[in-house]
């Protein structure tokens, strides 16, 4: 009797009619706090731009200094969105950074040697696609853990680099293969347009087809899948493979753009294309490995680092931002999933 | 019925081990238990018997101190009253031990490591390091007396089943003070179905033990469905049925036959007779599956026919290897000899995907990791591994189609709530099951594998997907269905194929199909050969 009389008390405020402005501040906090969940990312990168626009007024919000991340980010953004396709599949490829250099030096090597550059294209992609190939055998069908076997197989790459460069700087003497990043579309270089070509065409596949629905449920939940008739090993093994490419494709336009390849090229690439998948995953479809997410997450860590080095601050504060952002944005991720099948479970 | 009060002590005669009063346990307003009262004698090794959700595994777990009862119970631990809900640090330190069915052992430590797990490694000196040759010589104390001849270095992965069993049980039996022989009176272990993996002639060294154990003054509850086992070594019977206390007893001269009909009760066998559908096929059609001599890792030559618009049930005991058939016809695992079939034509799947394609489709057993993809919604979980329906030209996902379908299959199925954007994981178990079951039935398959696909179900989803197998069934699909609860295989099952450790032992055929007789068939063998009951 008490304690129900109580408990009409208590809730007796919650459900008296409330004033508009009550209302208002109740749906604008429901705004926020979803915004803030789904778009955290995004809102963050708003604020750091306009925070360095008012530091540095002069130096960061040009349109020269916006052109120039746009370009640099265009290749790390095409490794990154290479790595979401096995990560949405459940696996991590650490090998995509050497596939990466592995390309670049392949592309160099091959156009120094007279190839044309079509034919160069061609052959480089292939041969990432063939690593993505290794990277699924040992995987799908030996059940490598992929942590370690494309751990290796970065390993191998490495090996390879100095052996291709004799550990030493190689440079591009191919006029027509530079000329495949030297265009500009619309005053901007050309990568950022391949990069956001690709985008679009890996958001298609990726929300729009089977295919990333059976290599999400692959993640997801694989036996189940399997269970149901998805062949989830053939879904993995494309994920693996089209990663091997994208990042060669990454590979051959580094070296295109850069004109040089130092031999230890690839391995300093993989460590970003992570970070901004992860924060990706926290962002535009929370949760999610996801392509729009990933493109935040890119250039999130880009005009970080940029501004930071507008305003004078030494590598190593570029490094700790890069650090920070990483981790906050996995442990935001998790919370996120976490927050998430709670709810669900309740 | 024991008197209500708590245990008077007659000086002479000592307490219970265990007594418990008036426990009840309801879950989400389904009655699990319901105001069970019995003593557990000392000394004595009493049975625990029930059909699968009589309540036994709840009474277990409140013991355990993994469920917290209903207000209203009380419990007396040799005498002394204990506060429920019990902690299970505290039920430890009661006295109560426990041996669950999958012994919970960790592979790839040794049998001393796996000791000081659940108790303590044993140290010395100031940095507390591990004092190898004391916890060996404790672990070899104890393993001596539960008849284990292995070295405690030895690595669980190393020892055979009953062996592990063995292991598990001398774990939970020794005592922190290290003089088991004095723990063991007082101390109560609790073995659910112990013996239910094991096979028969290895049975009998665990009684053994446990033998040897009373004799020592130990204390035993035994969970089991082998009412052999139970007339060889049992003093006390206590039988669960429907969530209450229907014997409490010595067990006497009781028979076999005596025990079963305890367990099921009359009335429910002929409910489940009642329920019988006039049988449909007999096999005897152009069998749409056909397995013959099937090998596995369990299965010893096992055959089946299965013809369009019957049901057949394949019965069985944990580990007869029901799963593994249902698992190799579903094509996820490979059988290392026999044939199949699919319409006369053989057929080898080498991935549920090939089966699917041959028109076999599964509900597979364990529906958390299998059966739902649990972060995606309802209507992804509908059209996984059927997503090519919703398809136009260059591979576009038709959503509107794709919900359409899934619309039709939550009203079909009678899925609650019926929101396809809902996540799965938001369902309840039944729920979520009437989507697996959708899922694969939608395919329009030629036959259909459910493997225990109402087990952890509540009771109107179970009638639901019933009903569900039976519609399927008379629009002609082929339908075999696994479970180890042989009251819906006796409403359900036109024939009914039983299993007993990889091999068939019988198949029973229309009116044959009784719960009683089921289970009769299913544990009569599992006796060893010289505890069998001259027929």
């Amino acid at each position: 009797m008490t304690t129900s009389a109580m408990e009409a008390t208590t809730e007796q405020p919650a459900q008296t009619p409330t004033s508009p402005r009550d209302a208002a501040r109740r749906t604008w906090r429901k705004v926020a706090g979803s915004a803030m969940s789904g778009y955290g990312a995004l809102i963050f990168l708003i604020l750091i731009a306009a925070t360095f626009s008012v530091a540095a007024p002069t130096t960061f919000p040009t349109w020269d200094n916006a052109k120039a991340v746009l370009a640099d980010q265009s290749i790390p953004g095409i490794l990154a969105l290479a790595a979401i396709l096995p990560l949405a599949a459940g696996e991590f490829d650490l090998s995509l950074g050497g596939v990466l250099g592995f390309s670049a030096i392949f592309a160099t090597w091959a156009s120094n040697g007279g190839l044309p550059w079509p034919l160069v294209a061609l052959l480089t992609l292939l041969l990432g696609a063939c690593i993505g190939g290794l990277n699924a055998f040992l995987v799908v069908k030996v059940r490598v853990n992929a942590f370690i076997a494309t751990l290796g197989v970065s390993t191998l790459l490495a090996g390879g680099n100095l052996y291709l460069t004799n550990s030493s700087l190689l440079t591009l003497d191919s006029h027509s293969f530079a000329q495949l990043t030297i265009t500009r579309v619309g005053g901007m270089q050309v990568v950022l347009a391949y990069f956001l070509a690709l985008a679009v065409v890996l958001w298609f596949a990726m929300e729009r087809t089977p295919f990333g629905r059976y290599l999400r449920a692959t993640g997801m939940g694989r036996d189940a899948a399997r269970l149901s008739g998805v062949r989830t090993g053939r879904f993995l093994t494309t994920a693996f493979v089209a990663a091997g490419a994208l990042a060669a494709l990454a590979g051959l336009l580094q070296a295109s753009r850069s004109g040089s390849v130092p031999p230890g090229i690839g391995p300093d690439f993989l460590l970003p294309a992570y970070a901004a998948a992860f924060l990706g995953a926290t962002t535009i479809k929370a949760g999610y490995f996801n392509v729009w997410g990933t493109v935040v997450g890119v250039f999130l860590l880009a005009v970080g680092s940029n501004g930071l080095t507008l305003l004078g601050a030494q590598t190593w504060v570029t490094n700790l931002f890069n650090g920070a952002a990483l981790i906050v944005a996995v442990a935001a991720s998790v919370l996120l999933t976490r927050s998430r099948t709670a709810r669900a479970s309740t | 019925m024991p008197a209500d009060d708590p245990p008077a002590d007659a000086a002479h005669r000592p307490a219970p081990a265990l007594s418990l009063r008036h426990i009840s346990k309801s879950f989400a307003g389904q009655r699990a238990l319901a105001d069970v009262s019995f003593d557990v004698p000392p000394g004595e090794i009493t049975a625990l018997l029930g059909m699968n959700g009589s309540g036994k595994s709840t009474l277990i777990k409140i013991l355990a101190g993994v469920y917290e009862p209903d207000p209203g119970g009380t419990l007396h631990i040799a005498g002394e009253p204990v506060a429920l809900p019990l902690r299970p640090a505290q039920a430890h330190v009661r006295g109560l031990r426990f041996l669950h069915q999958d012994v919970g052992l960790v592979e790839a430590l040794s049998i001393a490591d796996n000791f000081a797990l659940v108790d303590r490694f044993r140290t010395r000196g100031p940095l507390r390091a591990i004092d190898r040759r004391a916890q060996h010589e404790h672990v070899a104390r104890v393993l001596a007396f539960f008849g284990v001849d292995r070295d405690p270095g030895t690595l669980i992965s190393a020892l055979d089943p009953t062996t592990r069993t063995m292991v598990g049980a001398a774990r939970a039996f020794q005592d922190q003070d290290g003089s088991t022989e004095e723990s063991f009176r007082r101390n109560v272990l609790v073995l659910d179905e112990p013996t239910a993996s094991l096979p028969a002639e290895e049975v009998d060294r665990v009684l053994r033990t446990l033998e040897r154990l009373r004799a020592a003054g130990g204390t035993v509850i035994y969970v089991s469905h082998r009412t052999n086992e139970v007339r060889r070594i049992a003093d006390h019977l206590v039988v669960l049925r429907d969530g209450r206390l229907v014997a409490d007893q010595k067990l006497g001269g009781l028979s076999s036959t005596g025990i079963v009909s305890l367990i099921i009760g009359q009335r429910f066998a002929q409910e489940a007779n009642g329920e019988r559908p006039p049988s449909r096929g007999s096999g005897a059609g152009d069998a749409v599956l056909a397995a013959e001599d099937l090998v596995g890792r369990r299965l010893t030559g096992v055959g089946l026919r299965l013809a369009a618009g019957e049901i057949l049930g394949i019965a069985g005991l944990v580990g007869c290897g029901r799963s593994e058939l249902v698992r190799i016809l579903a094509g996820s695992e490979q059988p290392s000899d026999g044939r199949m079939t699919v319409d006369g034509l053989p057929y080898a799947p080498s991935s549920p995907a090939d089966a699917v394609a041959r028109g076999v489709s599964c509900v597979p057993q364990n529906r958390h990791s299998d059966g739902c993809v649990l972060p995606m919604t309802v209507r992804e979980n509908l059209s996984l591994g059927r997503l090519r329906t919703f398809v136009t030209g260059p591979g576009l996902l038709l959503g509107d189609a794709e919900n359409a379908d899934a619309v039709r299959l939550i009203a079909d199925y009678s899925v609650r709530p019926a929101d396809p954007t809902r996540p799965i994981a938001t369902l309840s178990g039944g729920n979520q099951q009437k989507v697996v079951v959708a899922r694969a039935a939608s395919r329009r398959g030629r036959v259909l594998l459910l493997d225990e696909p109402t087990q952890g179900v509540d009771a109107l989803a179970k009638q639901e997907i019933a009903t569900t197998i039976r519609s399927l069934a008379s629009d002609g699909t082929a339908v075999l269905l696994a479970s180890s609860d042989f009251q819906e295989l006796a409403a359900l099952c036109d024939r009914v194929l039983v299993l007993d450790r990889g091999a068939q032992v019988a198949l029973v055929e229309g009116d044959d199909i009784t719960e009683e007789k089921l289970t009769l068939l299913s544990t009569r063998a599992q006796a060893p050969a010289h505890l069998k009951e001259p027929a």
